[in-house]
């Protein structure tokens, strides 16, 4: 017997997945990269295609799916990089100015919190995400346990959260 | 128009072994989360993650947050310094690890000979040559490594030929582009050196400066490693 393709909310999943898309795409890509709204555009019209022509049956779960075809577009683009661009040179990127205003802000209030800190949490912040020890290393520095860096590490950005929260 | 009864994350029931997924406190890929904004995971372990946050709300709202916060902390101002009471090694020995991981002793006697032969050749050159090399830092937020240019980092007396760059690793891809006002070419290679195709090299003008650039991708395209942006000139 066939099995019956699950149905599906295309506008839920162009809401949610958007963020998910993007940030993956991002990462491969690089966020300065002036394509990469377009890569996520293509891969949410490949996405609802695929769902409209039948080819999601639901054997995996619809992130699945779409992390699949967003990984394949990935690929592809960057093969496409070994075009020449003399043709068709790259527009200079210009972020969106009410985004930029806003994560401007908030990269603020980040710094300030981190500023703040009491120093013991300062130093664990330090050498564990901007010199990129490992755990173990950095209890090495600190003479403490690698279970106590992690509990340092999950307190400071418990803080850092809470007052983006409250602002 | 497509039926309305199953919302995305509904889907990931199912999933992860017959289980929704459940609170970040319990889920077992809460972990990855550092190793992966630090690219730090096994090629095949981000994948296996990447597939995990795309099902895993939970696990993608503390992995932005993270990556808000991570990207604050690398590119601004607020811990360039290290905070009191880091001992200079502490704060050194990230790059030393690196470089560690990275040369064999046999490499280490080979760079310390290849300093040497720098120093002799700093003191011995005739001083008020060309004009020093200009760096402009990168804007992009790479949290991976750096790509070191070899050659052109000055001003070139001829079309460079070919472009040098150390190697990042097995498998990388490097996306080798340059510009002057605008971008000029971009190409991909697996090799680390490249040759300008007879066109561009034609519309490199003496006198007038170039930037160029190589980034580096792992086989699933994620970014790893970025290079300084150098300029140079050809000298007329």
């Amino acid at each position: 017997m066939n099995k019956k393709a699950p149905e599906i909310d295309l506008a839920a999943v162009v809401a949610q997945y958007r963020p998910v898309i993007s940030f993956r795409v991002k990462k491969a890509l690089g966020s300065a990269n002036p394509d990469w709204e377009d890569v996520v555009n293509e891969i949410l019209t490949q996405a609802i295609e695929k769902v409209q022509g039948g080819e999601f049956r639901g054997e995996s779960s619809i992130g699945t799916f779409i992390y699949t075809i967003a990984s394949r577009r990935i690929i592809d683009y960057i093969r496409q990089k070994t075009r020449v661009l003399k043709h068709a040179p790259e527009p200079i990127p210009y972020p969106d100015p009410h985004e930029s205003v806003e994560s401007r802000e908030r990269a603020e209030q980040i710094s300030e919190v981190i500023r703040h800190l009491k120093p013991k949490f300062q130093k664990v912040i330090y050498l564990y995400y901007y010199q990129e020890l490992p755990r173990e290393e950095v209890a090495r520095e600190l003479g403490i346990s690698p279970r106590r860096v992690s509990e340092r590490v999950n307190y400071a950005l418990k803080l850092v959260r809470k007052s983006l929260r409250t602002t | 128009m497509m039926n309305f009864h199953f919302s995305p994350w509904e889907a990931t029931k199912g999933l992860e072994h017959g289980k929704r997924w459940k609170s970040m406190k319990s889920c077992r890929f809460r972990d990855r989360i550092d190793d992966y904004l630090l690219n730090r995971l096994p090629e095949d372990t981000a994948a296996e993650f990447e597939e995990h946050y795309f099902n895993c709300p939970a696990c993608f709202a503390e992995l932005t947050a993270r990556e808000e916060i991570l990207r604050v902390i690398k590119t601004g101002d607020v811990l360039r310094a290290a905070p009191e009471g880091v001992t200079a090694a502490a704060a050194s020995s990230a790059w030393y690890r690196r470089l560690q991981a990275f040369l064999t002793p046999r490499q280490w006697a080979l760079a310390g000979a290849a300093a040497l032969a720098l120093v002799a050749i700093a003191i011995f050159l005739p001083r008020g040559g060309g004009p020093a090399p200009e760096f402009l830092l990168t804007d992009d937020a790479v949290r991976g490594g750096a790509i070191t240019l070899v050659f052109p980092v000055t001003d070139v007396r001829t079309s460079p030929e070919p472009f040098k760059w150390e190697n990042y690793g097995e498998g990388i891809e490097y996306v080798f582009s340059i510009s002057n006002h605008a971008p000029l070419w971009e190409t991909m290679t697996r090799e680390t050196s490249i040759k300008l195709p007879e066109e561009i090299r034609a519309k490199l003008v003496p006198g007038e400066t170039y930037i160029w650039q190589v980034k580096g991708y792992k086989k699933d395209g994620t970014l790893v490693a970025t290079s300084s942006k150098v300029r140079f000139k050809v000298v007329p």
